[in-house]
């Protein structure tokens, strides 16, 4: 089963890729899925299918869990029964962090217990540079990539 | 022994506390000194028998503590010229102006140039999850123009290269501010450290036997790349040419032994009469090597 953790779901085009995809896993295929999130614009569309759970419910979740937010992956390494962690590197955005420490990088981007999922081939490259090699290439959230995931952890 | 620096935004200052705090010897306390607090309740709550000063700590109080206590002090100036009607005179002078005609007619003066300081890089090692190709530190930098953008872009599309550091850098291969202990892992993890900045990264690198560029001029054993051209030739030779990347390694590294903090303060320690501690600090920097 996948979790996806987020602080809001808005109209980026990020969430849109993301709700898409997990609409597909829950209408197509399988695939468990659900999103653990306090905020999400009702606006939105395409509306979201899956299960949308507190955040605070994470800290039960016992399968894999997926987050694209730096700031939420800081609560990963707390999480305690998730099977496996992972930090999908949608954006490149540390360096547009004020005041960036390498210690709030280290304890996620080089932690051992936490995977990473890069979007591209070109991305991967610069990740593993930086930090490690991601385990998982997967683009615009492709729910293609998440059932590989799920299969393989 | 009560030794007192205070606490200005000054790299020696950091750099002789750190040398002293390194000796073991428990009758040497050596104290920071908040400078916002008044010099008269540091003497009377400290009785300090060396005291370091800014030229802008020389007021009325200092004339009062001349007055009850008898001290040593250190001099540091920067770009304030010496007041001329000194209560006692200044054992030693540090000087770090940018203005070599502030201080002449004076022979107790150091002027101090960049060097490497152990204290902060001894427990270096390496890391593999920290090596890169390249290290740029930012910190020191005075300013990220648009040459140093282009040189650090260039960097980065070539090598495997990390920056990191105080200054912010538009590109993705920065990450962050980094702590005394981590930048040390870092420059030992590094094929190649690059000083984009006042060459204290260098000698640093230097001394942990990594080889290093510099752009800006420096002592001469150091490589300065006066141009990106001369810089991208350096690093070629560098990467590949082993033996002379392991001369160098060499060459540089014995210059840093020689050019440390722990040095500095020996010397300064040995004109302010205090020969003791003095030995004592390149018997600690001998005891390290």
């Amino acid at each position: 089963m996948i979790g996806v953790l987020k602080s809001e779901i808005n109209k980026s085009d990020q969430n849109v890729f993301l709700i898409n995809s997990l609409n597909k896993l829950t209408k197509e295929t399988t695939t468990q899925n659900c999103l653990f999130c306090n905020e999400v614009d009702p606006t939105l569309n395409p509306r979201i299918m899956t299960n949308v759970l507190p955040r605070i419910h994470m800290l039960y979740f016992k399968d894999i869990l997926i987050t694209d937010d730096l700031t939420e992956a800081q609560s990963l390494q707390n999480i305690p029964n998730a099977k496996r962690r992972f930090i999908y590197l949608y954006h490149l955005e540390w360096p547009y962090i004020e005041q960036l420490s390498f210690t709030h990088i280290k304890s996620i981007l080089l932690n051992d217990d936490i995977g990473l999922i890069a979007r591209s081939v070109t991305h991967a490259k610069l990740i593993t540079q930086l930090f490690k090699k991601p385990e998982y290439i997967m683009p615009e959230w492709n729910y293609k990539t998440l059932i590989e995931i799920d299969h393989n952890e | 022994m009560k030794i007192v620096i205070p606490t200005l935004p000054l790299l020696i200052t950091k750099y002789v506390a750190q040398c002293l705090q390194s000796l073991k010897n428990d009758n040497i306390n050596t104290l920071m000194w908040n400078s916002q607090k008044s010099i008269v309740d540091v003497f009377d709550e400290l009785q300090p028998e060396i005291i370091f000063l800014h030229t802008s700590q020389i007021n009325q109080a200092f004339a009062t503590v001349c007055n009850e206590f008898s001290f040593k002090y250190v001099l540091i100036v920067t770009d304030q010229p010496i007041p001329t009607n000194l209560p006692q005179s200044p054992s030693a002078i540090i000087d770090l102006s940018s203005n070599d005609s502030i201080i002449t007619s004076q022979n107790n003066v150091m002027r101090p140039t960049a060097m490497a300081n152990i204290p902060d890089i001894y427990d270096a090692r390496y890391i593999d999850k920290y090596k890169s190709e390249i290290l740029i530190d930012t910190t020191f930098t005075s300013g990220i123009d648009s040459d140093i953008i282009d040189l650090l872009s260039y960097l980065a599309n070539e090598y495997c290269t990390k920056i990191i550091g105080d200054q912010p850098v538009p590109l993705h291969n920065y990450i962050g501010k980094v702590n005394m202990i981590d930048r040390a892992i870092f420059l030992k993890s590094a094929n190649i450290v690059i000083d984009i900045g006042a060459n204290e990264h260098a000698w640093d690198a230097a001394y942990l036997k990594v080889p290093t560029l510099c752009t800006h001029p420096t002592n001469s054993d150091l490589i300065y790349c006066s141009s990106l051209n001369i810089l991208k030739q350096n690093l070629h030779t560098l990467f590949s040419n082993e033996l002379a990347k392991k001369e160098y390694i060499t060459q540089i590294y014995k210059s840093a032994c020689n050019n440390t903090s722990f040095i500095f303060t020996s010397k300064l320690f040995n004109r302010i009469g205090e020969v003791e501690i003095s030995h004592e600090l390149l018997k600690t920097q001998e005891a390290l090597l």
